[in-house]
């Protein structure tokens, strides 16, 4: 009877060094042997929506909105104004979300806006970028605000300030 | 009493009455005349003399009342002329001397605020007048972030500049202690410090009820002190909103651009 169960013992113990595999059951191998399986990962975040905060992280990047005239040709008479050309037409603010939520872009100027015969205006002044949740850092949703002028000055050798341009965020419901 | 002003060929002074001119005796000529003062004066006249009238006197066309002799206040009317009336009798013509006294005033007047400002610039140095936006000093309530993964942004071109703001939507303020908690964070990654001012939001109306100083790229803000008398408030949820303004640290201008941060739920408690 002892002898009875020794044996049994054995047998139960030569079967359990068996080798496991997370994927694929091994049946056999050799030795030596290389074998490769898949790792599967599953996240899971039990909290509901509404538990979820939101923290926000909204970058405001412009270009140089400062923009210079210069006059090259003689005064016009019938116009009003002096011939000349602007280094540049247009600036560019672009908004970019790295955050976990949409969130809702609105810009508009303030302060005097026209002065001196010269207008500045908004391009693309309202949209909504997409949450950063799926994108890498260098990837966000991003999208351009363009300050446009316009227009001949009717003074010389002098500064203004003309607008203040504010970018409104707002969340998405 | 009727007066009439009789011609004599020696009248040096002209007295004007509105249009009215007529030739008299000045005060010196009077007084080379009669070195004795041995004259008469039998009354005073002025333009529109509404004294109680001793009689009148005709003159260049027009009749002014003549009234007792100093019945016109002497601070007011100067004895301008001397008319000759009868033998060594005169009526004084008096003239106003309250357009005198006004710039006399004016003189007075711009001489005193010139010596207050001349007293004011040696005893206290000149005025400080401060710029239209003037740069806050930095807050102190500001902490830095010692988890920022970003890295440092350079120093911003002239006229351009990038600003990462890393907030949540909510503030609680506690009405005892005055204090707001917020989170809102100016990484590495701006290149430009920023202030924030916090409003709460009643229909049209905005109403400032705390600002920061300076939060520099890199801090934290987590603490506002809300302005005393800002607004008187009740526990209860409020809607709100962030301004966030941005400064360029090398010239210390604020930047042409700035931002509202919108639906910033405001939670008061006792």
């Amino acid at each position: 009877m002892k002898k009875l169960l020794a044996l049994l013992l054995v047998a139960i113990l030569a079967l359990s060094l068996s080798l496991f595999a997370f994927a694929d059951t091994i049946t056999s191998l050799d030795v030596p042997a290389t074998e490769t399986g898949n790792v599967n990962v599953t996240v899971t975040d039990t909290r509901s929506p509404e538990e979820i905060p939101v923290t926000y992280n909204v970058v405001v990047e412009w270009e140089d909105l400062n923009f210079t005239y210069t006059i090259t040709g003689d005064w016009d008479p019938e116009a009003h104004k002096y011939e000349g050309d602007w280094n540049k037409t247009f600036a560019n603010i672009t908004v970019t979300n790295h955050s976990n939520a949409d969130v809702k872009v609105d810009a508009e100027l303030s302060g005097d806006v026209t002065k001196n015969s010269v207008t500045a205006s908004l391009s693309n002044d309202s949209f909504t970028l997409d949450s950063a949740v799926g994108t890498t850092y260098g990837d966000a949703p991003n999208q351009n605000i363009t300050v446009n002028i316009d227009g001949n000055p009717d003074t010389t050798n002098t500064t203004f300030e003309l607008a203040t341009v504010t970018v409104t965020i707002s969340k998405v419901d | 009493m009727n007066y009439s002003i009789l011609p004599q060929e020696d009248y040096k002074k002209k007295i004007k009455y509105r249009k009215n001119e007529f030739r008299c005796y000045s005060k010196k000529q009077l007084k080379e005349r009669y070195p004795n003062k041995d004259y008469k004066v039998v009354g005073e006249t002025k333009y529109n003399n509404k004294k109680e009238a001793l009689g009148t006197l005709r003159a260049g066309g027009e009749t002014y009342s003549v009234s007792q002799v100093k019945s016109n206040s002497r601070i007011l009317w100067a004895e301008r002329g001397y008319a000759a009336v009868g033998k060594d009798s005169y009526v004084v013509l008096l003239k106003s001397r309250i357009p005198f006294l006004l710039i006399l005033f004016g003189l007075l007047i711009g001489f005193c605020v010139c010596l207050a400002l001349l007293i004011r610039m040696l005893v206290f140095g000149p005025p400080d007048l401060p710029p239209l936006h003037p740069l806050p000093g930095v807050d102190s309530y500001v902490e830095s972030m010692t988890d920022d993964p970003t890295i440092k942004n350079p120093t911003p071109a002239e006229g351009g500049g990038s600003v990462a703001m890393i907030y949540q939507l909510k503030a609680s303020l506690s009405l005892s202690s005055g204090q707001i908690g917020i989170y809102f964070k100016n990484p590495n990654a701006s290149n430009h410090d920023v202030a924030v001012q916090l409003y709460i939001v009643s229909g049209d109306k905005e109403i400032l009820i705390a600002e920061s100083g300076l939060i520099e790229a890199g801090y934290s803000l987590n603490r506002l002190d809300m302005i005393e008398n800002a607004a008187t408030l009740q526990e209860g949820l409020y809607e709100g909103k962030f301004k966030v303004i941005y400064y360029n640290p090398e010239t210390g201008e604020r930047a042409l651009v700035e931002s509202d941060i919108n639906d910033v739920l405001i939670t008061v408690t006792e």
